[in-house]
């Protein structure tokens, strides 16, 4: 009885230490950043770990519409509002979408793609790499990460469309 | 009639209490050889930090080997409230042998190639967070490593790797990329470590 008591006692001591031993560790690579100026198919704004603004190609169609509706060109603030509410998406939608980018990058390995993600200084890395691990295994998917704030996107930011382009500059 | 009970004289179960000594001396072979890898400092092991947590086919590192230059950062609980800590885990170069996690740990300490980061670093503006103590030794340790990589010439880019917490500022890892980045093509990407 005894015996069988100590025995028990052992197991479970023995498999409680095992659980706290290191776990594996794996590697995620992160591109170092490039003083110049580029281009981007897609900037995901972290704002928070459930909130994040996705600005692609549909954002040229979406201020286009809206300038067409007022018969007028948008305002700065009128252009950061409307992306702002239109391209706001949560985490489930988000990983969706970088899903389904992700089947889009691997059906043309052809075209080459460039996402931005931007994250709050103050933020935990973490939902900057919750998202880089989704994009690294695609080979013509391309990722950078900068540190930047959706108060910098609000106020800071100039936007304009050029042709087929939508450009954001930062102050 | 009434029939006296023969007494047989008890004797020590020697095979029982034989298990009994084998299974506590097990117990505390085993708990010993875990305690030897308790930390010299204060705060956490080296091994005992909440790395982010991923579910992808991410490449895996070759289990406690260090082969590149590696910054760790972990809580700092020494003085009272709670403090991102620092540290520059080095490899061998040459023909020595590789290092573990936990040796290039313990001579991080013994070298004092740590340091803290005050409380309030995520409200300094740019140029005061890159002269805090932390973010010169990190700029030191990765021009170092670069010249010494240079030295000897191991092939490839120099790879620097970053062991974090997970719920650490993503300031502290955007400088470590931007001092990374100012190398130009020398340094095209870091390493983050994850556990899966």
């Amino acid at each position: 009885m005894i015996d069988l008591i100590f025995i028990l006692l052992i197991f479970f001591i023995i498999s409680s230490v095992m659980i706290k031993l290191t776990r594996a560790e794996a590697k995620l690579y992160i591109p170092t950043p490039k003083n110049e100026p580029g281009e981007a198919q897609i900037l995901i704004q972290i704002i928070d770990q459930d909130r994040y603004l996705w600005i692609d190609h549909s954002a040229i169609d979406t201020l286009n519409q809206r300038s067409y509706k007022l018969r007028r060109p948008l305002r700065q603030e009128e252009k950061v509002d409307l992306l702002l509410r239109r391209m706001t998406i949560n985490s489930e939608e988000l990983k969706r979408r970088l899903t389904g980018l992700r089947e889009v990058a691997l059906a043309r390995p052809n075209s080459g793609y460039f996402i931005l993600i931007r994250c709050p200084e103050e933020k935990p890395y973490f939902y900057a790499t919750n998202i880089i691990e989704k994009l690294v295994d695609t080979p013509n998917l391309e990722y950078g990460c900068v540190a930047g704030s959706i108060d910098e996107i609000r106020t800071n930011s100039r936007i304009e469309i050029e042709g087929n382009v939508i450009q954001i500059d930062f102050d | 009639m009434a029939f006296r009970r023969s007494e047989t004289p008890r004797t020590l179960e020697l095979t029982s209490l034989i298990d009994i000594v084998f299974l506590l001396l097990i117990f505390f072979l085993v708990s010993f050889a875990f305690s030897l890898s308790a930390d010299v400092s204060s705060s956490r092991t080296y091994s005992e930090l909440d790395l982010p947590r991923t579910n992808t086919s991410l490449p895996v590192l070759r289990e406690d080997g260090l082969e590149n230059l590696l910054v760790q950062i972990m809580p700092d609980s020494s003085e009272g409230r709670t403090r991102r800590k620092v540290l520059i885990l080095w490899p061998s170069f040459g023909d020595t042998a590789m290092v573990s996690l936990g040796q290039a740990f313990e001579k991080a300490v013994q070298d004092s190639a740590f340091a803290l980061f005050p409380a309030d670093f995520l409200a300094l503006p740019e140029e005061e967070f890159a002269a805090l103590p932390p973010c010169t030794l990190i700029t030191d340790a990765i021009s170092r490593y670069i010249a010494t990589e240079r030295l000897y010439r191991r092939g490839g880019h120099p790879i620097i790797e970053v062991r974090a917490e997970e719920n650490t500022e993503f300031k502290i890892l955007n400088f470590i990329l931007e001092v990374c980045g100012s190398y130009q093509d020398e340094i095209p990407q870091i390493i983050i470590r994850t556990s899966l």
